[in-house]
């Protein structure tokens, strides 16, 4: 969830909370207040009329352009004794001047005159409606939210995005950011303490990571390139000895036995070598090439090698992939792909290479799908590794496919065992 | 032949001047820079197989000064460095070839013999090895005097062994070479037998005196008729 909408979200959850409650407050302080102002003008009134009930002069008429009703009635001691002589409430009275009920407000006072009579005086005088004031608080309280929610919305966007400046910007950097890389400096150019703080620990974290990254790529490399020279040595002193007339058939065998060992461990350095020198960028030079023919140059290569494991290979070939890479990587990764297919199948199995202008795929049929997240590690091998094999070739082929804008995926699909190389 | 090998693992300096002593050729060793410096002050060699990466200097720069005096003599770069950029380097710098850490012994006498037949005068760029005669360049290859017929592979073997007469070949090194990188040690090399035999049977049938004889599972060695 991008910041930005996290923001407003929750601007919008608190304005709703915060705006309910404040329009209840505001009905009750609005219904307090309309309340009290007519309870004062319907004591005046009652005043008035009670003043001058008892000073004998005549009551005003009933309809006298005020919208104001009054009922007076004498009432029993009992009935008088046994109330409050003063009350407010609300009801609904028909009002005949305007000869429909409507809600009123409505002050009972029952009061004496000098003959001790009782008297119960009722004004009322029509009010608001509670409904159409809540329906129009609601109403305005709605617009209200809208407006504010979009000028929220729209001052946090402005806000957020002027603010957050500097952190996109070095958000933009880590995007671009790969150990060994070389890179601009890390974008400060804020005086905002935390992004100033923020952009530190990124350069202090690049650069210790380029630091190990160099240290390590320049370790495994001095390492393979130390391990030549001794490599040489014992592989040619075997040779020497090989060559030597005084040796039994038993120790020639067993120094054959050592000597084949050695060569596998050469030939492991010399791949790690090679991936480092992939994953390094040592291989610059690229032009467009035409997978077809690496595919067929190959298989034809293969089919001579592998003839007595009776593997056919079927080219089905839409289209031409061209692809800018370096040419020498681009034979080893067919090749390797190739190979794996070969070591792979059993006798008398059918490879299958589908080609089209967007990548190819090579499959070869399989038992049981392999564990397609280690399948590119290095020195991964599947159970029925073949013996001999460094378990690197895939490694490699994955390295050229990142290193050059290829993907190399695997699938297990129809019992078929399916490594695809598509265009990024 | 007089070849100087610069090299400061004294221990591989040790096994390829055995090995090349063996070759018949005359051998002198520098272990460092400036012991390389100081012989190739005081003699003068055919031959200089010359390590890069040296204690008290780079073997760039001894290159550069043999090649100074515009001298006859051979260098063959040897290098732990199996990179382009260094292959390059070397060349453009003067060397004749270049060959990359680590080496089959087989290999290193190939190399030697291969420059040391470029650089002869005399235009002559055949091999000969006991009555079989190869002209590389033109494909053709002779036995006493009669051309004979070889598929492509199999002139590529012969012409593969006749670079290293006496030496013992590691059937792996034989494919790879032939056929390219992507041999195993644990492939099966009926591909190569099949090859083989086919060019074992058509010298044995033209009167061939060479021979190339199977040992102990491991490879195969041209033999001469003097050697036998």
């Amino acid at each position: 969830m991008r910041l930005l909408l996290k923001i407003t979200a929750w601007l919008a959850v608190a304005l709703t909370i915060l705006l309910t409650g404040w329009a209840f407050c505001f009905y009750l302080a609005t219904v307090d207040e309309i309340n009290d102002e007519t309870d004062d003008s319907l004591v005046d009134y009652s005043d008035g009329l009670i003043i001058r009930k008892l000073s004998g002069v005549e009551l005003p008429s009933d309809d006298n352009g005020t919208n104001n009703t009054y009922y007076i009635k004498e009432v029993t001691r009992d009935y008088a004794m046994s109330r409050p002589w003063i009350t407010f409430e609300y009801q609904e009275v028909f009002m005949s001047a305007k000869s429909e009920f409507e809600s009123a407000r409505i002050l009972t006072r029952i009061f004496r005159d000098s003959e001790d009579r009782f008297f119960e005086l009722k004004v009322a005088v029509p009010t608001f409606e509670k409904e159409d004031i809540q329906r129009s608080l609601l109403w305005w309280i709605i617009g209200l939210y809208v407006l504010m929610l979009l000028s929220v919305l729209g001052i946090s966007v402005w806000v957020v995005n002027y603010n957050m400046k500097p952190l996109k910007a070095m958000l933009r950097w880590l995007d671009e950011y790969n150990p060994g890389k070389t890179m601009p400096p890390v974008p400060s150019d804020t005086n905002i303490t935390e992004f100033r703080r923020l952009a530190d620990t990124i350069r202090n974290a690049a650069s210790r990571f380029d630091t190990q990254y160099l240290e390590q790529k320049r370790f495994i490399g001095n390492a393979s390139h130390e391990l030549q020279t001794p490599l040489a040595s014992c592989s040619n002193r075997i040779e020497m000895l090989l060559d030597s007339p005084d040796l039994t058939p038993g120790q020639a065998e067993e120094l054959v036995k050592v000597h084949r060992e050695l060569q596998g461990l050469i030939r492991l350095n010399r791949t790690l070598l090679l991936l480092t020198r992939i994953e390094n960028g040592q291989f610059p030079e690229t032009s467009p090439v035409d997978f077809s023919t690496l595919f067929r140059d190959s298989e034809e290569m293969f089919s001579e090698i592998y003839q007595n494991r009776g593997v056919r290979v079927d080219m089905d070939i839409m289209a031409p992939f061209i692809h800018e890479v370096n040419e020498q990587l681009a034979v080893i990764l067919v090749r390797n792909l190739l190979k794996n297919a070969y070591l792979h199948s059993r006798t008398e199995a059918v490879i299958t290479v589908h080609m089209d202008k967007s990548g190819f795929s090579v499959s070869n049929p399989g038992d049981r799908p392999l564990d397609g997240d280690m399948i590119f590690d290095r020195f991964y091998r599947s159970q029925s590794a073949t013996e001999g094999s460094t378990g690197i070739g895939l490694a490699i082929a994955d390295s050229i496919c990142r290193n050059y804008g290829l993907s190399l995926t695997y699938a297990f699909s129809g019992n078929m065992h399916v490594f695809s190389v598509k265009r990024q | 032949m007089k070849i100087l090998i610069v090299e400061d693992d004294v221990s591989l300096m040790e096994v390829m001047a055995a090995a090349l002593r063996k070759d018949g050729y005359i051998v002198e060793c520098a272990s460092g820079f400036h012991e390389a410096v100081q012989k190739l002050g005081i003699y003068s060699y055919d031959c200089i197989l010359l390590d890069i990466m040296l204690p008290g200097g780079s073997g760039l720069d001894l290159l550069s000064m043999v090649r100074k005096p515009a001298t006859n003599t051979n260098v063959i770069i040897i290098s732990a460095k199996d990179s382009i950029d260094d292959k390059v380097a070397g060349l453009e710098l003067g060397a004749d070839d270049y060959l990359a850490k680590p080496f089959h012994l087989a290999e290193l006498s190939a190399r030697i013999r291969s420059v040391a037949r470029r650089s002869r005068r005399d235009g002559d760029f055949s091999l000969r090895c006991g009555n079989v005669v190869m002209e590389p360049e033109a494909g053709r290859v002779y036995i006493d005097g009669r051309q004979v017929e070889l598929l492509k592979k199999e002139f590529s073997i012969l012409e593969y062994f006749m670079h290293r007469p006496g030496h013992m070949v590691d059937k792996a090194v034989l494919a790879e070479a032939i056929w390219g990188d992507h041999i195993d040690q644990a492939d099966d090399f009926s591909f190569l037998y099949a090859q083989m035999k086919n060019l074992r049977r058509k010298l044995q049938d033209m009167g061939a005196d060479i021979e190339i004889k199977a040992v102990y599972g491991f490879g195969y060695r041209l033999t001469i008729p003097d050697d036998k």
